[in-house]
């Protein structure tokens, strides 16, 4: 029997076509017994192939193709090694070399030093490699010698652990490869070892491989290029092809045998790792734990009644039997440390149901006082870690990560990596471009097929009519889709994880490799999220722009002491004017508190667990307002719901209620009901979920419920538990909206601003929360290199915009800029801060030098010169030359006109994203005016139920799943006044709401809806609005530019 | 290398490999197989996976020869669509699978 020692699955990034679960079984299928995993210079396939292969009763073998430097021949680039882990020393010794190599290579090109194997070799097995493995590579370039020379130095470092790898791929020169192969293993004695370089499980995967390869090369399909496969032939040998393949040479296959016995079971070790302690712990974790606990428990409560103490007791008993005490205590270390620096927190998630987090300074909100069920967050009978997610300002999570390194140590702290896979966006734009298909076609249709499957692509260009009108028929786009379908769900690249790092208690080397990430902290380990609780701690370090973009206001307003109970602020919720509050301001959450007359704390909890899929596909959000309106009677399904239910008015809005309901209407224990949660959420096949169905209906006949109601509630439960929040994550983030709100209605400049500098998050664009800025009689202050600072800055009726907004100039400069200023003129500014051409040139065309140079285009025309001249200047400076006496004169352009109104807006929009002086829709009025259009500002007096036009910007179009199944667009219209919700329903967004998907300007033709303070438009029909004059159709242009452009062409 | 691309006859032996062939009406004894390689051709233009085999005469002349098989790559509707296929040979001048093409001779 054979074994395949050198296969690649899809982790080989681009080089593989299968995951390693797709070859495990398929080697169970050719009834291997032992298979490898050999990627490029990772393990990242490692866990899900070791788990694979176990449960289908093969012997998983884990390796790596190592690209390896040898000094010797550093131009000729790094060969490639294929390496075995015999043992676990080995497996770690793999790690460490692939570590090696991307600390020497580089982050995108790993090459581990030669010279590093032989301290690294023990417990590894070596094969020569493939066609690109250096013994191969000189016997191809006839350099006998050299490769004799390199084998013998192989053997010295693996010793009888080294195997010169024959491969029959049917390439030119094979047969003469080959026989200089087994004539130089036959003469040193070094045995031989059979592989296919496996990199598909068939041959028709051939064209998937190629078009990786292209992505990877970045090569057309007609293009030649030395890494593109030549024939289909490394696929996965069934065990008889593999034979006749090596009939002549027998010793080649049996030695993959031979290997294969050779490496043990369990060269990883996938039990249950241990978590580390932080070293402050005093006595036993569970003693400080306790002792912690209690401290903080009298610091929150004051007196502790037996309520308190019984459910802390509870919950530290709990985390004792699950052994997590220093996992909490990690999470304390973390969380003080932040406090001791001044970063905000919140925990978030259902540790917020947890006394024992609350008493640890974790969360805020106090779950006994609002009676969380400790269940959601852990119990004894799901018997697995908790998640704790706690939230930290943007920037400041960095700062905390790189402590988090130097409390536990550089070896011991890892980012979770996650793996960027093929979706229709990406799918269509790669391969596209290696297919040679028109870039600004596909980008097109790339832009307009929104979260979907790369193999659903022309299903969705049925249903999606912003795509479907896009002209697709050409046979190649036939081919292309194919192709994208092939390719749908593999990993493209690794990348860092938002916010996962794991800590280990042992070397985290000994688990998996690291590479280097883009921003230079915490090293990524090859595992994600799922794959990284073998290696140890998982955590959640989370980044939450907002708590980042409350701290503008804080020398007017503690953000801690904003009031619960402010009326103004209610009322600015209830009338749907909350655009720019965290978690409220979504077309959706400003409708649902128009309709429920938002006036309490508790509103806006339940409206943040309200508007979520869950409730809004259950049909429960109508149920909660009519109820909560007194519209209609609150019924509970049994009487035994009542009190789980009766503080949402009967329905379930929380996943706590759904532990609730399934503890009262079949009698399970906490523990038992948030295990059927999870299982409903998890059940992927109708099968498994009649099987939850037929347990639950059993147990609560057996409660005495009757099968109609026991049948209405597992529905109920069914529809509701995939999709919602936890009370207590709706209790954080609900916290964190009302003061949001708060700072929104008192100190609008000094948040928005705020929320200016934390850009990306939300909801809108910077452009839309200047105009509610300016609508709120907030003065908006433009660029200016004298006055602006990095951030924008406010005060308590301005906004000026700072540097950060402008695209293309770095930071560096950004931040530099203010601690030179002023300067005198632009020659003076490019002199002291040397920017770049582009860089200056964004700067002129954002207005920066407007109080210094008011012609823009005279600017533009003299930046190169200038620039120019300022390096030049600075050169003569070293030489000791005074270099005033050679710069020429100021020149005359100013004799040309600057540019028009329009020109400065739309270059200006290019560049900040926003226009700090009027709405772009305020040039477009006059137009818009011939047509009888109104403004969002006439809808106030005009009475709901009335038929109006009204033209705009659309913003953030969106068609969230619904009920019935239908697709029904929402979108804002935005004009120099204000915005107005849209909604287009199905029949509609078919025949002409597509356009707000492509027209960066549209008229709505519509019903105005008007409910309590609120608001709304119901369409009819969305039109283009016609470009009759250039001024406009430069405005309508800019809104479609989505890249930062080059300015040359304003010259 | 001077192209020929003509479908030719070849008689091979038990293994697949080529014996002897048919060109021009003069029969050629392959008295050495050279090399020996497999080609996916262009799968995106529906071009036939092939055998490729340079192989010396009984008169010291060299010929390659290539043995075609199916294409690699076809969508579900041309996989369906039979004609198009055929369309595609044709209008490609290709030979269609299982057949021997004498690709060129060495001057």
């Amino acid at each position: 029997m054979s074994v395949h020692l050198h296969v690649h699955s899809a982790f080989s990034f681009l080089d593989g076509c299968s995951y390693p679960e797709a070859i495990v079984k398929r080697a169970g299928e050719y009834g291997y017994e032992a298979i490898a995993l050999t990627d490029h210079d990772n393990l990242c396939g490692a866990i899900r192939f070791v788990k694979a292969a176990r449960e289908a009763g093969i012997k998983p073998i884990l390796g790596a193709e190592l690209s390896l430097q040898s000094r010797a021949n550093e131009q000729a680039g790094p060969n490639h090694i294929t390496l075995l882990a015999a043992t676990s020393h080995g497996y770690q010794n793999l790690c460490r070399l692939i570590t090696l190599g991307y600390e020497y290579g580089g982050r995108r090109t790993p090459a581990t030093p030669a010279e590093r194997l032989f301290e690294h070799s023990q417990g590894l097995i070596a094969l020569s490699g493939c066609r690109k493995g250096e013994i191969s590579r000189l016997l191809l370039e006839g350099r006998r010698i050299e490769a004799r020379q390199t084998a013998l130095e192989y053997r010295r470092i693996f010793g009888d652990r080294f195997f010169i790898e024959l491969q029959r791929l049917f390439l030119p020169h094979e047969r003469r490869l080959l026989s200089d192969l087994c004539a130089l293993a036959d003469e040193l004695k070094i045995p031989v070892a059979a592989t296919n370089n496996v990199h598909y499980l068939d041959r028709d995967d051939l064209p998937t491989h190629d078009i990786l390869t292209c992505c990877r090369t970045l090569t057309k399909v007609d293009e030649p290029h030395p890494l593109r496969p030549l024939n289909a032939e490394q696929f996965l040998l069934p065990p008889q092809l593999f034979y006749n393949r090596f009939r002549t040479r027998l010793d080649a296959l049996t030695n993959t045998d031979r290997i294969a016995a050779t490496c043990d079971d369990n060269v990883l070790d996938m039990a249950r790792p241990d978590i580390p302690t932080p070293a402050i712990c005093e006595g036993t974790p569970a003693q400080f734990l306790r002792k912690l606990t209690y401290q903080g428990a009298r610091q929150r409560y004051g007196k502790l009644t037996p309520v308190i103490e019984a459910r802390l007791n509870h919950e530290l008993r709990i985390i004792g039997r699950l052994r997590c005490e220093s996992y909490f205590l990690v999470v304390w270390d973390i969380v003080r440390e932040a406090k001791l620096r001044g970063i905000r927190t919140s925990g978030r998630g259902s540790v917020v149901d947890c006394a024992v987090g609350h008493c640890l300074g974790i969360s805020d909100i106090d779950p006994i006082g609002a009676n969380l069920r400790f269940e959601r967050f852990m119990s004894l009978e799901r018997s697995q870690m908790p998640d704790i997610d706690i939230d930290f300002p943007r920037e400041q999570r960095d700062e905390l990560v790189t402590w988090v390194q130097e409390r536990y140590g550089v070896d011991h702290v890892g980012a979770v990596c996650t793996f960027s896979t093929f979706r229709a966006r990406s799918a269509l734009r790669e391969i596209g471009k290696a297919m040679e298909l028109p870039e600004d076609e596909i980008g097109l249709l790339a832009r307009r097929l929104r979260s979907t499957n790369a193999d659903e692509i022309a299903e969705q260009m049925e249903k999606q009519p912003q795509a479907a009108r896009q002209r697709t028929s050409a046979k190649r786009y036939e081919h292309l889709f194919a192709m994208c379908a092939r390719v749908a769900g593999l990993p493209r690249m690794i990348s860092t994880h938002l916010c996962g790092i794991v800590i280990t208690t042992h070397p985290i080397l000994n688990y998996t490799p690291l590479q280097p990430t883009a921003k230079g902290i915490a090293r990524i380990a090859h595992f994600d999220k799922d794959d990284i609780e073998y290696v140890g701690l998982k955590m959640d370090l989370l980044s939450l722009p907002i708590l980042e973009a409350v701290d503008q206001a804080k020398p007017v307003c503690r953000f801690e002491s904003i009031p619960h109970n402010d009326p103004t602020t209610f009322e600015m919720i209830r009338s749907g004017q909350a655009v720019g509050a965290f978690e409220l301001q979504s077309p959706a959450q400003r409708a649902l508190h128009v309709r429920v007359k938002t006036d309490s704390m508790k509103d806006i909890i339940d409206s943040i667990a309200l508007i979520r899929p869950g409730p809004g596909m259950g049909g429960m959000v109508d149920t909660y307002i009519r109820r909560k309106l007194g519209l209609e009677p609150v019924e509970y399904m049994h009487p035994a719901l009542e009190e789980p239910l009766k503080h949402t008015f009967g329905v379930i809005i929380f996943q706590e209620q759904v532990i609730e309901v399934a503890c009262a209407a079949a009698k399970l224990t906490p523990g038992e009901a948030d295990i059927l949660r999870k299982m409903i959420t998890h059940a992927r096949s109708k099968k498994a979920m009649e099987e939850l169905r037929g347990n639950f209906i059993r147990k609560a006949l057996a409660n005495g419920v009757e099968r109609d109601t026991a049948e209405k509630v597992f529905k109920c439960v069914a529809g509701f538990a995939g999709y919602g929040f936890a009370e207590g994550h709706a209790r954080a983030f609900g916290e964190i909206a009302y003061k949001s709100a708060y700072l929104l209605n008192h100190h609008p400049a000094h948040y928005l601003a705020g929320l200016l500098n934390n850009q990306p998050m939300g909801f809108y664009p910077p452009n839309t929360i200047v105009s509610q800025a300016r609508n709120r009689g907030i003065l908006i202050l433009p660029l200016d290199i004298n006055e602006s600072h990095y951030l924008a800055t406010s005060t308590d009726d301005a906004i000026r915009i700072g540097f950060r907004q402008a695209r293309g100039l770095s930071d560096t400069l950004g931040r530099r800029i203010h601690s030179e200023a002023p300067f005198n003129d632009i020659r003076d500014f490019c002199e002291r801060c040397h920017p770049a051409m582009n860089e200056l040139e964004a700067l002129i065309i954002a207005g920066a030098f407007d109080s210094l140079h008011p012609h823009r285009r005279a600017l533009l025309w003299q930046s190169e010169a200038i620039s120019k001249l300022a390096q030049r200047k600075e050169t003569l400076r070293l030489l000791d030359i005074e270099p005033d006496s050679i710069l020429p004169g100021q020149g005359t352009v100013e004799a040309f006109p600057d540019f028009t109104e329009a020109e400065r807006l739309s270059m200006e929009y290019s560049v900040l994203g926003l226009n700090p002086n009027c709405h772009l829709v305020s040039l477009l009025r006059p137009k818009l005016d011939s047509y009888g259009l109104l403004t969002t500002a006439d809808l106030a007096w005009i009475p709901g139920g009335q038929k109006v036009r009204v033209g705009g910007l659309t913003i953030c179009p969106h068609t969230p799943p619904t009920k019935s199944g239908t697709r029904v667009l929402f979108f804002c219209l935005e004009d120099e006044f204000g915005l107005i919700d849209v909604t287009c329903f199905e029949d509609i967004y078919r025949s002409s709401g597509y356009l707000a998907f492509s027209e960066p300007v549209v008229i709505v033709e519509g019903t105005l809806q008007k409910r309590n303070l609120g608001r709304a438009l119901l369409a009819d029909r969305i039109m283009r609005v016609p470009q009759t004059l250039s001024r406009e159709a430069a405005v309508e242009k800019v809104f479609s530019l989505s890249e930062p452009k080059t300015h040359s062409i304003a010259r | 290398m001077r192209y020929v691309l003509q479908k030719i006859d070849v008689h091979t032996s038990a293994n697949g490999t080529p014996c002897e062939f048919m060109w021009r009406g003069h029969s050629y004894s392959v008295q050495r197989i050279i090399e020996r390689w497999k080609e996916s051709g262009c799968w995106w233009d529906r071009e036939p996976e092939r055998e490729v085999y340079r192989v010396l005469d009984s008169a010291g002349k060299t010929f390659e020869l290539h043995c075609l098989y199916e294409t690699l790559f076809t969508t579900n509707s041309e996989k369906e669509d039979n004609s198009m296929r055929l369309l595609l040979d044709s209008q490609l001048n290709r030979t269609g699978p299982g057949h021997w093409v004498l690709y060129g001779v060495e001057d």
